[in-house]
């Protein structure tokens, strides 16, 4: 499969990222075939990051770019704001906090265990939330 | 660009003996979040007591969602009530998995299931 791309930019609204998660479910499931599973992981930590981003960020707009091939899914979400690692901030969570955890702050830790690889950059005055699933094949 | 908007989500509220029943039906998103509580909130003005939530309609759940879960739980149990969450599909279940939230909330395979266990608590209790 060659490899192909979409990429949305939209105003940081939440109705704008339920659409957005139509549109990479919708790939997803090309992806991802018969596993839904996978397919889901993927699209949970990305919500959890375009979230993120309508929430804390204080950006106008996100952009969210979806790249897939034979062997993997790729999402960068990425928006305006202050330098924020969330990788870095991610990797202070364990299950042990989780289990103490009483409301909040679950995107994040989500995120890390569902994704098979996760990275970020800072670049153009933009947080990238860099995030890769692998279609086991 | 996108435009935003939408409807708001439903929620089928049924009563079973001295139980509410609540089953949203869409997806339980940060965007349905204040219609979910908008809807959770007057139910809770008129009943103080035993909850059984029914996910068995929600298509997708993220964090805003079990946030919104979590914050009943702590209600109900907070007044005393017993908490059951019941039906969950299988990708809603792998999110209270990884987040431990399976460990802190009372989980049921059905509706009927969570009834039962509710009337079990109770009879514990009393």
């Amino acid at each position: 499969m060659d490899e192909r791309r979409l990429t949305m930019e939209f105003e940081a609204d939440y109705r704008n990222v339920d659409r957005a998660r139509v549109a990479l479910q919708e790939i997803s499931v090309v992806c991802f075939g018969n596993d839904t599973e996978r397919a889901a992981d993927i699209t949970m930590a990305a919500v959890e990051a375009m979230n993120n981003a309508v929430e804390h960020s204080g950006s106008q707009t996100i952009t969210l770019e979806v790249a897939w091939e034979e062997t993997e899914l790729r999402v960068f979400v990425s928006s305006g704001g202050a330098p924020f690692d969330p990788v870095a901030a991610a990797a202070g969570l364990d299950e042990e906090e989780m289990l103490e955890r009483d409301e909040g702050g679950y995107g994040l830790y989500l995120i890390r265990e569902l994704v098979d690889r996760f990275e970020y950059e800072y670049r153009d005055a933009r947080n990238i939330w860099k995030l890769y699933k692998f279609t086991g094949r | 660009m996108l435009e935003s908007g939408g409807r708001s989500m439903d929620v089928r509220i049924e009563k079973a003996d001295d139980v509410a029943v609540l089953i949203p039906v869409g997806n339980l998103v940060a965007s349905e979040i204040d219609s979910f509580n908008a809807h959770i909130g007057k139910l809770l003005d008129t009943h103080s007591g035993d909850l059984l939530l029914d996910m068995s309609r929600i298509s997708f759940m993220d964090s805003s969602g079990l946030d919104a879960v979590m914050s009943l739980n702590r209600f109900a149990t907070a007044g005393g009530g017993v908490f059951v969450c019941a039906a969950l599909p299988d990708n809603l279940l792998k999110v209270f998995r990884v987040t431990r939230a399976d460990q802190k909330i009372r989980l049921a395979a059905t509706g009927l299931e969570g009834l039962m266990m509710i009337k079990a608590q109770r009879g514990e209790q009393s």
